[in-house]
């Protein structure tokens, strides 16, 4: 009797460790995509991204600026600096051609990937038909 | 926690980085804080948000090394990028720290048998000094030394690839432990 409630608990914690860790990276995908489709379509500073980012996705606000920091490093973006009336001076975020061909193949990706999932939640492609 | 005191935390905790890359970093969350007051948010809230600043001051230091290890490979660079990333949490000390060391070993042991490998002739010849039984040996030791050379290129070809493999592993690493302490 304990053997076995040993046992199951020991799956379901590394269960739910597995499944933690893939949302981690699939959030973390998710996340470069938003960021790469919401400057592809207008430069863009910082804060603005946090904001409109926390709309829609549940998101600590400090993961953002690590990965605007990294793929500006990887040469995805360029930056500038933008005096403001308001506050003080705005880093804007500028896709480089790299930045814009990797977003092309995320939002493919993508693409691709909703649809598959689409259609095997709508029950079509499988043989079960 | 107040603004002033949450950038003074970051700011003491990367100090071990390059100046400008410090005045950088300070200043987008110099710009962060000042943004989110214009709509009325308060200090304590703004940091909430943000995260444990000592945290985020240890992810940007890791993800530094890790960038530095990428760009100038060195045994150096990369160990120094495994502690930075011991530094987040007991769980790296197994998942991280075991598999570099047992990469060091693995890579360790094949440079010193191929050493050995290639230097037997020379171990023949000392074992064995110049008689007949050392000439008859010798073909022998001389196919060991090409397969001494196999074996130095396998290493030297395994260290590359586990170079780069662990700094992918140390990446998807930081991103596991940022997910974790959000």
């Amino acid at each position: 009797m304990y053997y076995y409630n040993f046992s199951t608990l020991q799956y379901s914690v590394l269960y739910k460790v597995m499944v933690i860790k893939m949302n981690i990276q699939f959030k973390k995908g998710a996340l470069e995509l938003c960021v790469l489709s919401m400057i592809a379509r207008k430069d863009r500073y910082g804060y603005e991204l946090v904001e409109e980012i926390s709309l829609n996705f549940e998101v600590s606000e400090g993961t953002i600026y690590p990965l605007l920091r990294r793929l500006t490093k990887e040469g995805v973006f360029s930056t500038y600096l933008m005096e403001s009336t308001e506050g003080p001076p705005r880093k804007y975020y500028k896709l480089t051609p790299k930045g814009m061909q990797m977003k092309e193949d995320l939002v493919n990706e993508w693409n691709s990937f909703s649809n598959r999932m689409e259609m095997i939640i709508e029950g079509r492609g499988t043989t079960n038909e | 926690m107040s603004k002033k005191d949450y950038l003074t935390t970051i700011a003491d905790n990367i100090r071990k980085l390059p100046k400008d890359e410090q005045n950088e970093i300070m200043m987008e969350y110099e710009e962060h804080f000042e943004n989110a007051k214009l709509r009325g948010r308060s200090e304590n809230e703004i940091a909430q948000k943000l995260g444990n600043p000592k945290l985020i001051a240890q992810e940007i230091i890791l993800q530094y090394k890790i960038t530095k290890a990428e760009n100038q490979p060195s045994f150096n660079n990369l160990y120094k990028a495994v502690l930075a990333t011991l530094g987040l949490g007991i769980v790296n000390l197994l998942g991280v720290l075991v598999p570099f060391i047992a990469g060091i070993v693995v890579i360790a042991a094949l440079f010193i048998g191929s050493v050995y490998l290639l230097l037997s002739p020379l171990l023949l010849l000392i074992q064995d000094g110049f008689t007949a039984d050392f000439a008859i040996k010798l073909p022998t030791a001389i196919g060991l030394v090409g397969f001494g050379l196999i074996i130095l290129l396998g290493g030297i070809k395994l260290t590359t690839l586990g170079y780069r493999g662990m700094i992918a592993y140390l990446n998807i690493n930081r991103e596991w432990i940022r997910g974790e302490s959000k």
